[in-house]
């Protein structure tokens, strides 16, 4: 794609100073949204999803690197600058029983980010009439408060809220995780439906890659604050090109591969305050090689739209060359000396 | 005859408003060296089954009528002391979450060596020696040096070994699982379960969850269990790839599989029932898609699954 990304991070870092050292929270993120297009962001605790989402919504103050959205540089905007941003961008939390305010009515949570826009009573009335019907709840939801309305109706307020004002983009954190898996596809298939009425445009943060590769176009894998591998959803799933990628995948149990074997990565991932050096992912890593722990990869170009950060790309350690027979094929290995060992 | 058994459990809080009844007669078997997963959502009933399986019941909580033994000794009566015999004894309990899980005040040795000191007769230097080993099984790098560390210095993975190697210590005769690894990372996760699948079968178990993934990927049987009833048993494959109970083939269609991207998730419609719900009819018919007139009745669990309508197995996966 060409046109002018409809968000884009560039080199995003963000630095936290803590008593026990700085933590590397974001390093070299680079990232594009285009419209309509929803993207998904997975990793494991630490590996920087929810600091991104709160960065790109200009709730945490990037380190270093810019924030465009719509080709234009939104990173240094302050305070009332800021509301033209708001309008276009929105978010929703990973808990709806934290995220609505529990004393005020449907209505009032829905009209609060019109009021903020300056909308008058009769529009943001009739706004929010369009809202519940969208989202799939009753008219009469807007006299109610959040305790009369189950998780998955919670988080179903909580979307029609972000997308009150009408925004390009929503950023949603973990949208379903706290969801029981019945509810859970209400919400997918509700957010699914949005992106094709509005053109609306999604970064999903969640740890569930299924549910990740079942919304999202395009999926972003990050680890330890850097991204290591970002791919059409289908291709990164079928074909992982970081070792990384391939023991997630392969760590994740779904009904439909009951039994089969797996490939663990050993170990857990390390604390961003003591990063390891050379590739972050090298001492949990079955290929890694010599350089790969004083040498930092880049994320380099694999062609077919794919990026990913690895010294061996494409190498897939031998318990998994059956589950991504496309990158070894049987009888290839000898032609892969890494694969051998 | 099974390793425990629950026979026609019924549970509830008599004195809560609305006099809730969470568990409605239930009967579950786990043989020697068996994992059996207690498959539900939230509300289910899935951990109040645990709980009561570990003498563990909430306050207000109280058994109706049923039994619980294990190899034959009945639990169902058991005094608080008698509990404390059993429960680290015979009886392994690992929970969701190890921060929680483990006191924060108590180094990992003395957490170990009391709960071994407590079921067996050693000396505390024979006691550092078995949680020694005890870690070591259940692979911590520097399992000697690990003892005098407390839970805080821990990481999430290695928090939920300790509490594994609590469960195991004492050589239980089943263990029983909560949600053990809701709270961890993927490959963390799966380090866990590799480690479970392996301990579990040793013994026995009964693992509670929600992830019919992590189900699948350790289980040998399932139960699916829906408003404080089982709906359904049986093999986890058959379980899995030709589901029976329209709630069962329900959940697995709401959930998404690396193989059915581009394939509309069909959701369950509308809500769990609440715990003081009445079992007049059957209790999933409101959201079923095959409910006909007989499910006025309350369906009995036959031949492994409680529907009057079951799927044939040819509506598989």
């Amino acid at each position: 794609m060409t046109a002018t990304p409809l968000m884009e991070a560039r080199n995003l870092s963000v630095r936290f100073a803590t008593p026990r050292g700085l933590v590397h929270a974001l390093d070299d993120v680079s990232l594009k949204v285009h419209r309509g297009e929803t993207v998904g962001l997975v990793g494991e605790s630490g590996s920087g999803k929810s600091t991104l989402a709160l960065t790109m919504m200009r709730a945490i103050e990037p380190s270093g690197g810019s924030l465009l959205f719509d080709g234009t540089d939104v990173g240094a905007l302050r305070g009332k600058a800021l509301k033209p941003l708001r309008k276009r961008l929105q978010m929703v939390f990973q808990d709806p029983y934290s995220s609505l305010d529990p004393r005020m009515s449907i209505a009032r949570i829905l009209a609060e980010p019109l009021h903020a826009q300056g909308w008058d009573k009769p529009r943001i009335n009739a706004r929010i009439a369009e809202l519940l019907d969208a989202v799939g709840l009753p008219a009469d939801a807007a006299s109610r408060k959040p305790a009369q309305f189950s998780g998955g109706q919670r988080q179903r307020i909580a979307i029609a809220r972000a997308i009150a004002p009408g925004p390009e983009m929503v950023v949603a954190d973990e949208p379903v995780s706290a969801l029981d898996v019945s509810i859970q596809a209400q919400i997918v298939n509700l957010m699914q439906d949005l992106s094709a009425q509005t053109n609306l445009a999604w970064l999903v943060i969640a740890h569930d890659l299924p549910l990740v590769h079942q919304i999202a176009d395009r999926i972003i894998v990050l680890y330890l604050g850097r991204v290591v591998e970002e791919a059409p959803a289908a291709d990164l799933i079928a074909t992982p090109l970081h070792p990384y990628t391939a023991g997630l995948v392969a760590a994740t149990p779904t009904v439909d591969n009951a039994g089969r074997a797996r490939l663990v990565l050993k170990g857990e991932p390390p604390s961003p305050i003591d990063r390891p050096t050379g590739c972050p992912f090298h001492p949990r890593c079955p290929v890694a090689e010599a350089r790969c722990a004083t040498d930092r990869p880049a994320l380099t170009d694999a062609g077919d739209g794919r990026h990913v950060a690895c010294h061996y790309p494409g190498i897939v350690p031998p318990p998994l060359s059956r589950l991504f027979t496309k990158h070894t094929p049987e009888g290839e290995d000898h032609a892969r000396p890494q694969c051998t060992r | 005859m099974s390793l425990l058994s629950v026979q026609n459990l019924r549970l509830g809080f008599p004195k809560a408003p609305g006099a809730p009844v969470v568990l409605d007669g239930i009967d579950l078997e786990v043989a020697q060296g068996e994992i059996l997963g207690l498959v539900g959502e939230s509300g289910s009933g899935k951990s109040m089954t645990a709980l009561a399986t570990m003498g563990l019941l909430p306050p207000g909580a109280q058994v109706l009528s049923g039994r619980i033994t294990l190899d034959g000794t009945d639990l169902t009566d058991l005094t608080e002391r008698d509990w404390r015999r059993i429960r680290g004894g015979e009886v392994g309990m690992i929970f969701q979450d190890p921060m929680t899980g483990l006191n924060p005040v108590r180094s990992v040795g003395s957490l170990l060596g009391e709960s071994i000191r407590r079921h067996q007769s050693v000396t505390k230097s024979q006691a550092a020696d078995i949680a020694e080993a005890a870690l070591r099984a259940v692979g911590i790098p520097a399992p000697r040096a690990r003892l005098s560390a407390y839970p805080h210095q821990l990481s999430g993975g290695m928090r939920q070994r300790v509490m594994i190697a609590l469960a195991l210590v004492n050589a239980p005769r089943i263990i029983l699982a909560d949600e053990p690894t809701t709270a961890l990372d993927a490959t963390v996760q799966a380090q866990i379960l590799d480690l479970l699948r392996d301990r579990l079968h040793a013994a026995g178990g009964l693992m509670i969850t929600h992830d019919l993934g992590v189900a699948a990927d350790i289980c040998d049987r399932i139960a699916v269990i829906y408003h404080g009833r089982i709906v359904e048993q049986g093999r986890t494959t058959d379980v899995l790839r030709a589901p029976r109970h329209p709630y069962t083939a329900g959940l697995l269609s709401a959930v998404p599989t690396f193989a059915g991207r581009g394939t509309r998730l069909i959701p369950i419609p509308g809500q769990p029932p609440g715990p003081t719900a009445r079992r007049i009819a059957c209790s999933f018919r409101p959201r079923c898609t095959h409910a006909t007139e007989q499910c006025a009745a309350v369906p009995e669990l036959i031949d492994n699954v409680a529907c009057h309508n079951a799927l044939q197995p040819e509506g598989a996966l």
